[in-house]
C-alpha cells in the first residue's frame, strides 16, 4: 500500500502526459492486480498448505518453528494413506451415489417443474406454495420418523436412502427450473399443444433440450452436495465397504489421531477430485452459481 | 449436457460393476461360510494386533468370516444398533456404557452360550466379570483390564531434588509446584498431568460415587470432591487457557512425540498401555511407574486405585449372534487373549493368563499386574444411568477446570441432573 | 357449445397432466415429508427409544426442554452463528463480489481461485482448518507470533472456537459473491450513467443502486444462510470430538444436539421435541425476515 501512496505524491508533480497515463495505468490496472492476487492468495492458501503438510515427515510436521516448503516430499504418505483404508472403494461408492442423485434429479426436477410452469391446472398454485415451503423446512423435524421408516423397511445399511429422495425431486431444483421455465416463450408449446403433440413430447421434444443450462447447474450442485454429504451417511452407512469417503475420512482421524501428515494427505486424496472436476468445468461452476439469480 | 450424462452414465455401470463381486468370502472352501462384521475400538497397534488375530481365526476353521472394522466412534455403534442393523458384534473401551446400554435392550445377554459351551468363566478375576454383568446377566466378555498409576520421568525429578516418587497427594502436590515450568506465558514443562477423568483418583481420598443402601448419586462425597479439586488445581494453577494451548500442541499419543516420552510431562497419570508405547518410541527415557499416591488423612487409600475392562458384546438384533458368539469365545480364550494384551500392554483379565511367560519383555508389566490385585482395587458400579451420569461429570468438570463453575455447584448439579434418572431407571 | 365442451375437455385433461407430472414430487411430499411430519409431532409427546413401544407423556418433553441447559447452550451457540457468522459471511462476500466486478485483465483467474475453496468437502476442510489453527504448531499462530500479535488457541479455547468457524466460513464466501456477481453484472450501466450526471459519488453509487438492485439476493442469501446456520454439523461433529460439544460445549450446536439426543442417547421423543422447537423458532424468524423485506428489497421492474 506504501507503493501507493508514493505514486499519489509524485502525480501532484507538474508532469507531463505521459506521467498521469502512467499513474492511471496504475491505478486502474496495477492496483486492483495487487489487491485480487494478494486476497487470491489468501484464499488458495488452506490448499496449498493441505498439499504442503500432506509431503511432510512426522518430525518435520511437529518441527518449531515449521518448514514451509518440505524438505524432504514425502510421496510415501499417500501410499500410506491409501493403504491404511480403502479410498479407491469408498471413491467408487461415492461417485455411485452421486451418479444416481444426478439422475434422479434430472429425471425428475423437470417434470415437476414443466407441470408447474407449462400445464395450467388447479393445484399448480399449492404445489408451488408447498415447494417454497419445504425449502424452509428444518430436515430435522422429518429426520427422526423417516429414519425409523427406513429402519422397518430394512433399508439402513443400504443406499436407498441416500438416494431414493433425489427421484422425487428436491424442492430447490424444481423452483430453479420452474422458473427458468417461465421464462421459455408459450408460443413454443401452445404451438405444438395445437398441432396435437401429447405433453410427454412436448417435454422431451421442445422444453428438454431448452434445459441445457440449469440442468448443468443441478447436476453440478448435486455431485457436490452429495461428494460432500456427512450427516446422510453417518446415519444410514454401518458397512464399511459401502462407506463414502466423508465417512472413511473421519474413520480416518478417528483411528490415526495426531498424525498429521497422514490425515493431510488423506485429506488430499478426498479433495483433488473435487478441484479437477472444478477445474475442469469451472465455467459451467460459475454458470451454476449465476443460475442461482434466478431466484429473485 | 449429453457427453456429462454420459460420463456419469459409465461412472454409474462402472461403480455397479465394483460393488458386487468384491465380496471377501468368495473363493475360500466350499462349504457356506458364515460371514460376520465386528467393530472394534481399538486404534493404531490395538488395530494392528487385532487384525492379526482375525486373520489367525479366518484361517484357522472355515464356518465362520470375520469382517473387522476399526471404529473408534462409540456414537456410530449406538446408531447402528437403533437401525436395527448393527454390526454382529462389537467392543467396548471400558464397561461404563454396559449397564445403559444392556438396561436399553442393546446387547444380548450371553448365558445361553456360556452354558451350552460350559465356558470357563470362573477363570476371570471376579472384579472382571462383575464388570460386563448387569442384574444377573453376562452381558460382555473382558479382553482386557486396565489400571493407572503414576508415570514419573526420573531424570527430570533427580534434577528436581527428588530421588524417589511422591507417596502421598501432599507431596505429589509439592513435587508438581516443583517441577512445573512457565516461559514467556506459556507452559513448557507440565509437572503433573492429572488425566482428564478425576474418578480415577477418587479411590487415593476413599472416595465413592454411589451409594447403594440409600441408592443415591453420591458426586459431593468429599473424596470425589478431592478428586476433582486435585485435578483442576493443576487447570487452575496455570489458567485454562495455557493448558489448552499445551494440550492442543501434543503430537500423536502413540509416537516418540507423546508428552511424556518428550519431557513436556515430568508425571502422568496413565494407564499400562502407554509402558509398551514408550519402550518402542523412548527406549531411551528414563522413567518408572508408581502406585497413586494417597491422601495423608486417609492412610488406609494406599495402594488403593482404578481398574475397568473393555469387553466385547453382541449387538441387539445382529444378523449372526451364533457365528459371532463362536469368534467372541475364542478371542476371549487364554492363548488368544494373551497375545492381544502382550500387544498392547493390558493385564489379562483371566487369572490363568496372568502369569503367562509371554509378558515377560512388556515393560512395567510386572508392577502393573501387582498393582491391579490390590485388594483396594475398584471399577465403577455397574449401573444402567452410567453413561449419563459420566457425561454430565465430565461436563461439569469441565466447566470446574475452566473455572467457570466452583466445584460445589458443578458437583451438586451434576446430582440434581441425575438422581431423577437414577428413580426412573432402578425399578 | 362445442368450444366450451372442448375447453372443458382440455381443462380436466391438463389436470391429470398436470397432477401427472408432478406426482414424483407429491409422492415424495407424502412419503417424506407429511407424514413423517405428523409422526414427529406424535413422538414428540411420548418418550421413545425405539426398542420398546413409545409411551405417551404429554407436554414432558416441552417442560423438560425449557429446562434443559444444554438446549439453551445449543441455541445460544447456534444464534451466534446465525446472526453474526451469517451477517459477515454475507458482507464479505459482496465486498468480493465487488472486487470481481472489476474490470481488469484476468478477472475470470480470479474468480476460479476465490471459488476455490468452496468445492473442498466439508470433513476435508475440517480436518484441514483443525491443522491451521493448531495453537502450537499450526501455521496461523506461527505467523501470528511472528509479527508480534496474540495467538489465540483457537479451537480449544471456548471464545475462539466459533470465530474460528467464521473465519472458516469467509474461505467459502466465493459462492455468495458469485451470486452477487451475476446479480451485479446485470445492473444497467445506464443507471449509473445517470447518476454520475447527477454527480453522485462512488459511495452514494453504492448506496443508492447497488444496495437496492442486489436486496433480493440479499434476501436469498440470508434466508439461506440462517436456514444452513439451524443445520451446521459436520464441522462440528468433526472439530469438537466429543458429544459435548468440544470446549465449554461452544461447539454444540442444535443439528448436533439433536442428533446426540435422538442417536446417541435414544431419546426419540424429546429430540423430536426439540425438532418442533427448532421448526417453530425457524418459521418465525423467516415470517419477520419476509415481513420486514417488504421494506428493504427492492423488487424492479421485471
Amino acid at each position: 500500500m506504501g507503493f501507493s501512496t508514493a505514486s499519489a505524491k509524485s502525480v501532484a508533480l507538474p508532469a507531463g502526459k505521459e506521467r498521469s497515463r502512467r499513474w492511471f495505468r496504475l491505478k486502474k490496472v496495477l492496483l486492483p492486480h495487487l489487491v485480487l492476487s494478494s486476497l487470491g492468495l489468501v484464499f488458495l492458501f488452506p490448499f496449498i498448505w493441505l498439499l504442503l503438510s500432506s509431503l511432510k515427515t512426522p518430525a518435520e510436521i511437529f518441527q518449531f518453528p515449521p518448514t514451509i516448503w518440505p524438505k524432504d516430499p514425502q510421496w510415501g504418505n499417500f501410499v500410506r494413506a491409501f493403504e491404511a483404508m480403502p479410498f479407491s472403494r469408498y471413491t467408487m461408492n461415492t461417485l455411485f451415489l452421486c451418479a444416481v442423485n444426478i439422475i434422479g434429479q434430472l429425471i425428475s426436477a423437470p417434470l415437476v417443474a414443466y407441470s408447474l410452469a407449462k400445464i395450467e391446472w388447479k393445484g399448480r398454485k399449492y404445489i408451488f406454495a408447498i415447494i417454497i415451503a419445504t425449502m424452509i423446512l428444518p430436515p430435522q423435524v422429518t429426520m427422526i420418523p423417516v429414519y425409523i421408516i427406513y429402519a422397518q423397511l430394512g433399508w439402513v445399511n443400504t443406499y436407498l436412502p441416500l438416494t431414493i429422495g433425489a427421484f422425487f425431486g428436491s424442492s430447490f431444483n424444481i423452483f430453479l427450473l420452474r422458473q427458468f421455465m417461465m421464462g421459455i416463450p408459450r408460443e413454443l408449446s401452445e404451438a405444438a399443444r395445437i398441432d396435437g403433440a401429447s405433453e410427454l413430447r412436448i417435454f422431451f421434444q421442445i422444453i428438454y433440450p431448452l434445459l441445457k443450462a440449469p440442468l448443468t447447474a443441478i447436476a453440478i450442485f448435486t455431485f457436490v452436495g452429495v461428494w460432500n454429504d456427512f450427516m446422510g451417511p453417518l446415519i444410514y452407512l454401518n458397512d464399511d465397504s459401502l462407506w463414502t469417503i466423508s465417512l472413511g475420512l473421519q474413520g480416518f482421524q478417528s483411528e490415526h489421531g495426531a498424525q498429521w501428515e497422514l490425515l493431510m494427505a488423506a485429506a488430499a486424496v478426498f479433495t483433488l477430485p473435487t478441484v479437477l472436476i472444478y477445474f475442469i468445468g469451472q465455467k459451467k461452476f460459475m454458470e451454476a452459481g449465476a443460475a442461482m439469480t434466478s431466484f429473485k | 449436457m449429453k457427453r456429462l450424462l454420459a460420463l456419469m452414465t459409465t461412472v454409474c455401470l462402472v461403480a455397479v460393476a465394483g460393488l458386487s463381486g468384491c465380496s471377501p468370502s468368495e473363493g475360500t472352501g466350499g462349504g457356506k461360510r458364515t460371514e460376520i462384521d465386528f467393530w472394534y475400538t481399538w486404534m493404531g497397534d490395538g488395530s494392528t494386533s487385532m487384525k492379526k488375530l482375525i486373520d489367525e481365526f479366518n484361517r484357522s476353521q472355515d464356518e465362520v468370516y470375520v469382517n473387522g472394522l476399526a471404529q473408534g466412534d462409540l456414537r456410530k455403534q449406538m446408531t447402528a444398533i437403533v437401525g436395527g442393523n448393527p454390526p454382529d458384534l462389537a467392543s467396548l473401551p471400558d464397561e461404563i456404557n454396559l449397564a445403559s446400554w444392556a438396561d436399553k435392550g442393546a446387547m444380548m445377554p450371553l448365558d445361553a452360550y456360556i452354558k451350552k459351551d460350559g465356558y470357563d468363566m470362573e477363570d476371570y478375576l471376579p472384579a472382571a466379570r462383575d464388570a460386563v454383568t448387569y442384574e444377573g446377566k453376562t452381558y460382555g466378555l473382558p479382553l482386557g483390564m486396565n489400571t493407572w498409576m503414576l508415570y514419573y520421568n526420573k531424570d527430570l525429578l533427580k534434577k528436581a531434588g527428588f530421588d524417589r516418587p511422591p507417596e502421598t497427594i501432599q507431596e505429589l502436590k509439592k513435587y508438581e509446584a516443583k517441577l512445573s515450568e512457565e516461559k514467556n506465558g506459556r507452559i513448557t514443562r507440565l509437572g503433573l498431568w492429572p488425566g482428564q477423568i478425576p474418578h480415577v483418583w477418587m479411590q487415593s481420598f476413599e472416595g465413592r460415587l454411589w451409594d447403594p443402601e440409600a441408592k443415591k448419586v453420591t458426586p459431593l462425597d468429599p473424596g470425589f470432591k478431592s478428586a476433582v479439586e486435585l485435578t483442576s488445581s493443576v487447570w487452575q494453577k496455570h489458567g485454562p487457557e495455557k493448558i489448552d494451548r499445551l494440550l492442543a500442541g501434543n503430537g500423536n499419543y502413540g509416537s516418540p512425540q507423546n508428552p511424556f516420552a518428550t519431557g513436556k510431562y515430568a508425571m502422568t497419570l496413565d494407564g499400562e498401555w502407554l509402558a509398551p508405547i514408550l519402550g518402542k518410541n523412548a527406549p531411551k527415557l528414563n522413567y518408572d511407574v508408581a502406585p497413586l499416591p494417597y491422601d495423608e488423612n486417609h492412610p488406609e487409600a494406599k495402594n488403593a486405585g482404578y481398574i475397568n475392562v473393555n469387553l466385547l458384546y453382541i449387538p441387539k438384533k445382529a444378523d449372526e449372534p451364533e457365528a459371532a458368539w463362536k469368534f467372541m469365545s475364542w478371542l476371549a480364550k487364554k492363548e488368544q487373549m494373551v497375545k492381544f494384551d502382550k500387544a498392547l500392554g493390558n493385564l489379562p483379565p483371566r487369572k490363568s493368563a496372568m502369569d503367562d511367560p509371554a509378558f515377560k519383555d512388556v515393560p512395567k508389566f510386572d508392577r502393573f499386574l501387582k498393582y491391579a490385585n490390590s485388594e483396594k482395587m475398584e471399577p465403577l458400579p455397574s449401573l444402567p444411568f452410567m453413561e449419563k451420569y459420566m457425561q454430565e461429570i465430565h461436563k461439569q468438570n469441565d466447566q470446574i477446570n475452566r473455572g467457570k463453575v466452583p466445584v460445589e455447584k458443578g458437583l451438586k448439579d451434576v446430582e440434581t441432573k441425575i438422581q431423577p434418572l437414577v428413580e426412573k431407571t432402578m425399578k | 357449445m362445442a368450444q366450451k365442451s372442448l375447453a372443458m375437455r382440455r381443462k380436466r385433461r391438463d389436470f391429470w397432466m398436470g397432477l401427472a407430472f408432478a406426482f414424483p414430487f407429491i409422492a415424495g411430499f407424502l412419503f417424506l415429508t407429511v407424514i413423517p411430519f405428523f409422526q414427529s409431532l406424535y413422538f414428540s409427546f411420548t418418550e421413545y427409544d425405539i426398542f420398546t413401544e413409545a409411551k405417551w407423556v404429554g407436554l414432558d418433553n416441552y417442560t423438560r426442554i425449557f429446562q434443559d441447559e444444554n438446549f439453551y447452550k445449543a441455541l445460544s451457540n447456534t444464534f451466534f452463528m446465525a446472526f453474526i457468522a451469517v451477517p459477515v459471511s454475507i458482507t464479505v462476500s459482496l465486498l468480493i463480489a465487488l472486487l470481481l466486478n472489476m474490470k481488469v485483465k484476468g478477472i475470470a483467474f480470479y474468480r476460479t481461485v476465490y471459488y476455490l475453496p468452496t468445492v473442498i468437502p466439508g470433513v476435508a476442510s475440517s480436518l484441514l482448518w483443525l491443522w491451521i489453527l493448531n495453537p502450537e504448531m499450526g501455521i496461523l499462530n506461527t505467523a501470528l507470533r511472528a509479527v508480534g500479535l496474540p495467538d489465540p488457541a483457537w479451537l480449544s479455547d471456548p471464545a475462539f472456537t466459533k470465530p474460528s468457524l467464521i473465519i472458516m466460513g469467509l474461505f467459502g464466501t466465493g459462492g455468495g459473491a458469485l451470486i452477487y456477481l451475476a446479480a451485479l453484472q446485470g445492473i444497467p450501466r445506464e443507471f449509473y450513467e445517470a447518476a454520475s450526471i447527477d454527480g453522485a459519488n462512488a459511495w452514494h453509487k453504492f448506496k443508492c443502486i447497488v444496495l437496492p438492485a442486489l436486496s433480493p439476493v440479499t434476501l436469498f442469501q440470508l434466508i439461506m444462510g440462517l436456514i444452513g446456520a439451524f443445520q451446521i454439523f459436520t464441522e462440528a461433529f468433526i472439530l469438537s470430538q466429543d458429544n459435548l460439544g468440544g470446549p465449554d460445549q461452544s461447539m454444540l450446536f442444535y443439528a448436533v444436539y439433536l442428533y446426540n439426543e435422538a442417536f446417541v442417547n435414544l431419546n426419540m421423543g424429546y429430540a423430536s421435541a426439540l425438532a418442533w422447537v427448532l421448526f417453530v423458532i425457524v418459521m418465525l424468524i423467516t415470517l419477520v425476515i419476509f415481513k420486514s423485506s417488504l421494506r428493504w428489497v427492492y423488487y424492479g421492474g421485471e
